[in-house]
């Protein structure tokens, strides 16, 4: 995953205003804020304490560690990431909610696992992330 | 008179009906395993992007579109509210496609029916009312996207033989030597001719297009050839508990599908394609059945006997010399009782389909736990075409 974009409804006037070269127009459909990994400075907008924010990307996390307890010592925090569209290799694909993802010293990680055989086919990535009530 | 409604590009208005951010941007919907673009926004037309398209060679023409994971279940809801309101201009309404329908237009508004379709149900529609089916068809298809219009014998002579439903290229080769290329030549070329080349089904076309209704509107869906279930199945493999649970899988749906239709079959097959190739084979079962306790045997012999240790890809369990329950001819043999399915039936209705399932399938369970395959364009029943 490297990249999302969320609806620009979906994102506060305030936040907006610091984000403008990020608002963007596809086709003739709704504004929306992009978000990808090889934009500088490199953030996602993360639900925190009830809010929308922006934090600095700082990686991903596989599922994997997290189960086996190997990010404990960071204490990570759980993490919404609310996202309209995902893009992976080039391929942008709709979402329901968005992705989880941790909090570590006030970075965010979107959660990895092992990429499905239908996400794989998709994106041709071996790993995809964990969308909020939803399943690829 | 007879109307046509022809969704527009209907999975995705459909899922721009629950998702309106993907209105006005370029939106392709994939098939079940995630490969082919299966159906497009017009945005996503007009971009070069066909139907059938790989993803990889879709995304190159159009970087910016959006993807999204078929949803028959969805599909179907809104199917069903579009049939809602055709019934309720008319009384007669024939289930077509999951997309399609014909009815009876007589004393009908046909853009008070468009307009109500797309204010209740949210998707844009296309319609043609015409003299009969194969001229409303033309009609809807013509005036697309959200085209609604009252068409006469001629109002479509320019456009290309093809056009015409039923009329694909092997039938078009036939006709170009007779110099028949497009609508209006066809009309009017001589009717004997046309019934030399295409039979009488062509001759009814010919009629059609005449303005002589010959197809009426069938409310009910006319009794089956035959039924199948199966497709694609996941990636291609050559694990043979895979394919069994495969086997297992197919029968379990075709065994809904018929009890559905109130249906028996005398003859079963199975259809496999390998990556290069394919095998076929039938089997006569003892006595007329829909129970999965004779039809799973059955297709597992099948099995056993057609593939060699081959990767598949695709395969298909057919039921075929089809009867209705109770007009069958009785067997000699004591018919076997689907108690298994009933209890099965039972349960799924109450928790779910699938919640109690063939054991032999638990070695495809990642396929259950992928909500694109719980539910296909062939569960959606009524219709009187595919």
């Amino acid at each position: 995953m490297m990249g999302i974009a969320l609806a620009r409804c979906e994102v506060p006037d305030e936040l907006v205003d610091r984000l403008s070269n990020r608002v963007t127009h596809r086709g003739d459909g709704e504004p929306e804020v992009q978000f990808l990994y090889r934009q500088r400075p490199r953030v996602l907008p993360v639900w925190h304490h009830g809010r929308l924010v922006i934090m600095p990307w700082a990686g991903w996390c596989p599922l994997e560690e997290l189960e086996s307890r190997a990010w404990s010592e960071r204490r990570p925090k759980q993490a919404d990431i609310p996202a309209t569209y995902c893009v992976d290799r080039g391929i942008w694909y709709q979402v329901k909610e968005g992705i989880r993802g941790v909090i570590v010293q006030n970075q965010v990680y979107p959660i990895t696992q092992p990429a499905s055989h239908y996400y794989r086919v998709m994106t041709r990535s071996e790993r995809m992330p964990l969308l909020i009530g939803e399943s690829f | 008179m007879i109307g046509h409604v022809d969704a527009d590009c209907f999975y995705a208005s459909a899922e721009r009906v629950r998702y309106p951010s993907l209105r006005g941007i370029p939106v392709g919907v994939l098939g079940n395993q995630g490969a082919c673009v299966i159906a497009k926004s017009y945005e996503m037309k007009a971009a070069g992007v066909k139907t059938g398209q790989p993803i990889w060679e879709a995304v190159k023409v159009c970087p910016h579109g959006v993807y999204v994971k078929r949803d028959f279940r969805w599909y179907e809801v809104l199917s069903r509210s579009m049939l809602d309101v055709v019934r309720e201009f008319s009384p007669t309404v024939e289930y077509y496609s999951i997309d399609e329908m014909f009815f009876d237009a007589t004393g009908v508004d046909p853009w008070s029916m468009q307009k109500t379709i797309l204010t209740r149900v949210g998707v844009p529609v296309s319609i043609g009312v015409a003299a009969s089916r194969t001229l409303a068809k033309l009609a809807s298809d013509a005036r697309k996207p959200f085209g609604c219009s009252v068409s006469a014998v001629g109002d479509f002579d320019e456009l290309p033989v093809t056009e015409i439903t039923g009329i694909a290229l092997r039938s078009s080769i036939k006709l170009s030597a007779h110099d028949i290329r497009t609508v209006g030549d066809f009309r009017q070329a001589d009717r004997q001719l046309v019934n030399r080349l295409l039979t009488k089904v062509g001759e009814g076309l010919w009629w059609e297009l005449n303005g002589t209704p010959i197809t009426p509107i069938t409310i009910s869906r006319p009794m089956h050839k035959r039924i199948a279930r199966g497709g694609s199945v996941g990636r291609t493999t050559d694990d043979r508990d895979r394919l069994m649970g495969w086997v297992a899988r197919n029968v379990e749906r075709l065994v809904e599908a018929m009890f559905w239709h109130r249906y028996v079959t005398r003859k079963l097959s199975l259809w496999l394609s390998f990556k290069t190739g394919g095998w076929s084979g039938q089997t006569a079962l003892i006595s007329s059945t829909g129970a999965s306790e004779m039809l799973l045997p059955a297709a597992k012999e099948l099995f056993v006997i057609g593939w060699r240790g081959q990767p598949v890809t695709h395969m298909h369990i057919v039921a075929d010399e089809l009867q209705v329950i109770g007009s069958q001819q009785r067997s000699l043999f004591e018919p076997v009782k689907p108690e298994l399915d009933e209890l099965k039936r039972t349960v799924n209705e109450k928790l779910g389909r699938f919640t109690v399932r063939s054991a032999e399938t638990l070695a495809i369970n990642d396929i259950y736990g992928d909500e694109a395959y719980g539910y296909d364009i062939c569960d959606v029943y009524g219709k009187s075409c595919f």
